[in-house]
């Protein structure tokens, strides 16, 4: 006779095989940490424009755990002050004075981990702080504080040391560090969604200077940037619509799909207004994931943009980019399409066709310093995509001639630009 | 759904249990080896929306088919398919997005079910689904299709053999469909011919 089988036998595989099904769940938070009340910058005065140059530089780390390598790379950005490390930890601190003591706080953040902590840190009135509020170039500077891991209080000792000011080669070069997918990707667990006007905001704290946005149009031809073809829980909240997202109208879209982290999907126009009108960035690359007919909805929006940052005296670079044969087709149906600001990741013969002002080879292509050369001799510029390893944007800054990389962590790519002697 | 309609499928599985005399399926009289079965009844989408579900409505009538494969006295393995609608979203007149979106999926699922004690039986599936959306708006349809590779289900049964070949039965299914982690549960009589 056959032995009768236990339910509470079955009871551990059923509950396994439950976990497992709902196991394959995303994440995508890292939350920022914050210090609260205890904060530092409490009753401090801004710091004035003219002495936010002083303190960026080369700096020496000194670190009890050794986790930021030996140097650290300080930069000011429109909104915060950025340090940068060789292997993409990065810190987006914030600074305030009093009397002559400047405070530094915020949190640093792995870009290849969720590893993330909070940071305060002090300049003394007699290690540069005095020189620094008074807009003096300082004799020295010493950044002291501490870090700390997730919510915990900083606990751990960290110095930083001024080496030595940005190179002359840096200063004079105009090298363009352009963020992936409108600043920084979703899956890299950023505190704001890809391709939405809140990461476009962000981004500059990153190291950024420009930015790369995915292009699509809807079904009633209003152009917005999303990467993906469809409709996903990947890079959006779950909704009630989902498939194809080019099939959808704008009013359907708007109405019923938020981003990930609760931002509405911007109109092309509505991105590229906040770019013109208040950022720094100075270099929008428009990837067309559309190759029918979207030339036609998307150069005039290039056109009235380009137009607008020349009205409010900006240098903005904005490009519409050519990854495929398709695409090139579709741009070369444009009437005096030789005349509109291209970026061409096909041929240098392609890029000739249409006068791209950008070639944009795959960095998979390895440098090509001859081809790169061609393009500068006939005025246009070279940019590589997508660059993500430490060793390989080091390799390619340091050997290579391009104007610029996109990338997917702009802050590794800070730090290895910046370094440079 | 309207409690009406539930209350339809609820009295449909009252007097199916208490009309058909219950029989001891743990003797077999002849060797069968496979069965067909034809189920319906309520689902009920588990509302996991994040956003735009303001006007949602979860209950609707579902079907099932099911072929099993019934080689031993415990364990049958199968398939099964149906047709179930998730959600609509009916968005009144007059609302920025006045208009409706309907999910509706069709799951193709290898099938496992062990019969725990007489009658009883609980069941788990994996396989494809097909999603279909059908949003109307501004007087346009749209339909977009969506092939989910990851989905479950888990069952439990409840079965009177009314003669050797026929079956009735009640079974409660969760579903979970991966591509846009949809829950639902559905609660269906069935009729099943053995063979």
């Amino acid at each position: 006779m056959m032995k009768q089988i236990k339910m509470k036998n079955l009871i551990p595989y059923i509950i396994a095989f439950f976990i497992l099904a709902v196991s394959c769940n995303r994440d995508y938070d890292v939350p920022i940490p914050s210090i609260g009340e205890n904060s530092i910058l409490k009753g401090t005065n801004p710091l004035n424009n003219a002495s936010k140059p002083l303190m960026e530089g080369i700096y020496a780390t000194s670190a009890t755990s050794g986790r930021f390598g030996d140097t650290i790379v300080v930069k000011w950005n429109r909104t915060s002050l950025s340090f940068a490390c060789y292997n993409g930890i990065y810190f987006v601190m914030n600074a305030g004075y009093l009397d002559s003591k400047i405070s530094l706080e915020g949190y640093w953040r792995d870009a290849y981990s969720d590893g993330t902590g909070l940071c305060t840190m002090t300049i003394a009135e007699a290690e540069g702080g005095n020189e620094i509020v008074n807009e003096i170039s300082p004799q020295k500077i010493i950044i002291r504080g501490e870090f700390g891991n997730g919510e915990g209080l900083p606990d751990q000792s960290l110095t930083l040391t001024y080496l030595r000011s940005f190179s002359d080669k840096v200063k004079n070069t105009k090298f363009n560090i352009l963020a992936h997918r409108g600043g920084g990707r979703t899956s890299d667990k950023l505190p704001v969604s890809e391709n939405s006007i809140e990461m476009l905001n962000f981004t500059e704290k990153l190291g950024s200077t420009g930015i790369e946005v995915d292009v699509r149009i809807t079904r009633d031809k209003v152009a917005f940037i999303y990467h993906d073809s469809d409709i996903n829980i990947r890079l959006t909240k779950k909704g009630p619509l989902s498939g194809e997202i080019k099939a959808y109208s704008w009013q359907e879209l708007s109405s019923y799909v938020r981003l990930i982290h609760g931002e509405k999907i911007p109109t092309l126009e509505a991105a590229l207004t906040f770019v013109v009108d208040s950022t720094n960035l100075n270099a929008v690359y428009l990837d067309m994931k559309e190759d029918k007919e979207a030339m036609a909805v998307v150069i005039p929006i290039q056109q009235k943009m380009l137009q607008r940052a020349r009205d409010k005296g900006r240098n903005v670079s904005i490009v519409v980019g050519i990854p495929s044969t398709n695409v090139l087709n579709d741009l070369m149906n444009y009437p005096d399409y030789q005349t509109i600001p291209s970026l061409c990741e096909l041929t240098v013969d392609d890029v000739r066709t249409v006068n791209s002002i950008v070639w944009a080879p795959r960095w998979t292509m390895g440098t090509q310093n001859e081809l790169v050369k061609q393009m500068h001799a006939e005025g246009r510029l070279a940019i590589c995509w997508t660059i993500d390893n430490p060793a390989w944007i080091k390799d390619y800054l340091s050997n290579g001639q391009f104007d610029g990389l996109l990338t997917n962590f702009p802050s590794v790519v800070a730090y290895y630009h910046y370094i440079q002697k | 759904m309207g409690k009406r309609k539930i209350a339809i499928v609820l009295v449909f599985l009252l007097i199916s249990l208490a009309v058909f005399p219950q029989q001891k399926d743990s003797v077999a009289t002849r060797p069968v080896r496979f069965s067909l079965s034809l189920g319906t009844g309520w689902t009920h989408y588990i509302d996991n929306l994040d956003y735009g579900n303001k006007y949602l409505n979860k209950d609707f009538a579902g079907f099932s088919f099911r072929f099993l494969w019934e080689p031993e006295y415990r364990l049958s393995l199968g398939a099964e398919t149906g047709s179930y609608t998730m959600f609509k979203v009916k968005n009144p007149t007059g609302t920025v997005a006045s208009g409706d979106i309907t999910r509706k999926v069709t799951p193709i699922l290898f099938i496992v079910r062990m019969r725990i004690v007489d009658h009883f039986y609980l069941g788990t599936g994996f396989g494809l689904a097909f999603l279909t959306n059908t949003s109307n708006y501004a007087g346009q349809k749209i339909v977009t299709n969506t092939t989910s590779l990851s989905n479950y289900q888990f069952s439990a049964s409840y079965i009177y053999p009314l003669s050797t070949h026929w079956q009735l039965g009640c079974e409660t299914k969760l579903f979970d469909f991966g591509a846009y982690n949809d829950w639902m549960y559905s609660l269906q009589a069935f009729c099943a011919y053995r063979f």
